[in-house]
């Protein structure tokens, strides 16, 4: 008995023997002297490109595991891999090969939301907030980006709408005007359906010249800030756009030349983006002033604690409307051409967003300025009607969030500030946010949040009379 | 009473036995598992042979795998190759190199490809492939274990040191 007692008690000491052996040390792992590059890299200068050394190809003198055992291994390991998590999201990028570079990159976002305003049934912003009480869809934006090879680079953005089916707009003796879109559908027998639209968010070739300069042409996001380039419902924290970037004191996106680069000056990457483009006005393909609009951006960004960027952005640009009128002259016909708005612009921005740890901090300050030189007359319901006089918006939100360590799961505070005198209708307005940004996978968002507005004026038309109290709740997801 | 006495014995040398082996076979499997969880692994950078890139700082590397541009004037970026997502390479590179868990690294690119950047590097799912297309691209760049390597490649310092050295910075607990 005392002799099994034994061998039970040697054959446990030679589990845990084993156990033991299992755990090799890091130099076991380590490569022999086949990949040692030589000794011309015995002191290595950072990332700085050497004369190709033949003591970089020596050949092993101390052969390791053969290529085909290597191999095997290697083979077993990466079969046993489970499929990529983000396989839509996995391009060929970076790949020397152009051919398999040629291919079309099919993806997007959209979003659903349901909002409720908890404030009492006789308040004004019952019947003139958007799509309260509603299930709605907002966004359903599909990208299209292939790389064409020899550095150059195209994508574009599309976004599906229901609109302009709904949209409402007041005509001059204030009746509520709606949109409806209805016809009746030939390919069946004749029901009703309701056409929706089509807008484009961004489409642009984009040529890399090098990592300073890069070259793109088309219609492109306006660079400034964050919120208005990380864009999309699933990659911007809140439900809705802070109202100093829904305002658009930037335009939003602009049709032209956008030339960008970076540099990295170990810690810091500082980088810039010029513009050129049509800029603001009544149709996106056509400036009826031939004066072109330019603007920039200019970063820092550096990964030392944590991700701080800071960056400033300008855009200066004319916006000129105009009616036109055929009228008939001695040579001919010709068209008369009545000014209905034009002023010249000024945006100033400044923003950071600092990601440390779980925690995220994010903040944009902006400013519009425009000067008339034809003031189109206020459309206003309430008097006093007149002429838009010059004005100077601006405005400032500050978003703070911490991701919690084991649920994917952000709460988040956001502060915003606007001022907007270009619209008597809407009161200087603070808004205090609270909500929660979970994600329970990469591709999928749920948000909730409460916003609470503060107005410090009534406005032409009283709203800032009423509380504005929202609950928002989104589900936004990647494809 | 002699024999009693035996009985005694051996019923105590067994109880004392299996008062032994029962802890010991308890704590077993968690040795074990520990001494799996604290296996070290080590991944070598490489570069196709004719590169001319001896050494990157791990700030470096991370802008690489991070698609960031530092090539500058010149024009000349590096062209990495990933393992495919979730892999055990793959999740330890990302850890110690991009200092994102998995989850982190899908939110990442996910972001990224909204905002209109370029997507992630190419995932390549075999390492005899990944070593081809590394040793076929002059700017390529790849990881691997150290014995996987061969000797189409070459292997570069990482903040100046090779895998065999101690205070190489890509080695984490598997």
């Amino acid at each position: 008995m005392r002799a099994s007692s034994v061998a039970l008690s040697v054959w446990l000491l030679s589990r845990a023997g084993l156990a033991l052996a299992a755990d090799p040390s890091p130099a076991e792992g380590a490569p022999s002297a086949a990949v040692e590059p030589g000794a011309a890299a015995a002191t290595p200068a950072a990332a700085t490109p050497a004369p190709a050394p033949a003591a970089a190809a020596v050949p092993a003198t101390t052969p390791g595991p053969t290529a085909t055992s290597a191999e095997g291994d290697a083979e077993g390991k990466f079969a046993a891999a489970p499929e990529p998590v983000v396989d839509s999201f996995a391009t060929e990028e970076g790949s020397s090969d152009s051919d398999t570079q040629r291919k079309l990159d099919l993806y997007g976002f959209a979003d659903f939301t349901y909002q409720r305003l908890l404030i009492d049934k006789d308040n004004v912003w019952n019947k003139t907030y958007p799509s309260v009480n509603s299930f709605a869809v907002g966004n359903f934006n599909v990208y299209l980006s292939s790389n064409l090879g020899d550095s150059w680079r195209a994508l574009a953005e599309v976004r599906f709408m229901y609109l302009p089916n709904g949209a409402t707009k007041p005509d001059a003796s204030g009746n509520v005007v709606r949109t409806d879109t209805t016809v009746l559908d030939y390919a069946g027998f004749e029901e009703p359906i309701r056409w929706g639209g089509i807008r484009i968010e961004r489409i642009y070739v984009e040529h890399e010249f090098n990592g300073l300069f890069k070259l793109q042409v088309g219609q492109f996001l306006t660079p400034y800030g964050i919120w208005n380039v990380d864009h999309g419902s699933p990659t911007i924290i809140g439900i809705k756009k802070p109202f100093v970037v829904s305002n658009q004191l930037f335009p939003e996106a602009q049709v032209g030349l956008q030339l960008y680069g970076s540099y990295f000056l170990d810690p810091l990457e500082i980088g810039y983006h010029l513009t050129l483009s049509n800029g603001r006005g009544p149709v996106e393909y056509q400036d009826f002033d031939d004066n072109k609009a330019y603007g920039g951006r200019l970063y820092v960004k550096t990964d030392v604690l944590g991700s701080l960027t800071i960056g400033a952005s300008f855009y200066r640009g004319g916006y000129y409307d105009r009616s036109a009128k055929y009228v008939v002259k001695e040579n001919g016909v010709d068209q008369a051409y009545t000014p209905i708005s034009k002023y010249q612009e000024l945006s100033l921005g400044a923003d950071i967003k600092w990601e440390y740890n779980s925690w995220l901090l994010q903040g944009e300050a902006i400013m519009n300025q425009a000067n008339f030189e034809n003031r189109p007359r206020i459309t206003a319901i309430h008097p006093p009607q007149g002429f838009q006089a010059d004005y100077q918006r601006w405005g400032a939100y500050g978003l703070i969030g911490y991701r919690l360590p084991v649920v994917p799961l952000m709460p988040y505070v956001i502060v915003q500030h606007a001022k907007s005198p270009d619209s008597p209708s809407t009161p200087p307005a603070t808004a205090y946010e609270v909500g929660i940004n979970y994600r329970p996978t990469a591709a999928v968002v749920v948000k909730l949040e409460y916003t609470d507005w503060h107005f410090s004026a009534p406005g032409a038309v009283g709203f800032g009379n009423y509380p504005l109290r929202i609950l928002a709740s989104q589900v936004a997801w990647a494809f | 009473m002699s024999r009693t006495t035996k009985l005694g014995r051996s019923r105590r040398g067994v109880l004392l036995s299996l008062g032994l082996a029962l802890p010991l076979l308890c704590a077993l499997p968690s040795a074990e598992r520990s001494a799996r969880a604290a296996e070290r692994v080590t991944l070598a950078v490489f570069v196709a042979k004719d590169s001319p890139l001896q050494n990157l700082k791990m700030t470096e590397l991370r802008r690489i795998f991070t698609n960031a541009d530092d090539s500058g004037f010149s024009g000349q970026r590096s062209v990495p190759f990933n393992h495919t997502a979730r892999s055990g390479d793959r999740v330890g590179f990302d850890q110690t190199v991009l200092r994102m868990d998995p989850d982190e690294v899908s939110r990442f690119w996910i972001d990224r490809k909204i905002r209109g950047l370029p997507g992630p590097p190419r995932a390549v799912d075999s390492l005899s492939a990944l070593l081809r297309l590394v040793s076929r691209t002059t700017a390529g760049l790849g990881y691997a274990r150290p014995h996987q390597v061969t000797n189409d490649v070459r292997v570069i310092r990482i903040d100046g040191k090779l895998p065999s050295e101690s205070g190489y910075p890509i080695s984490f607990n598997e």
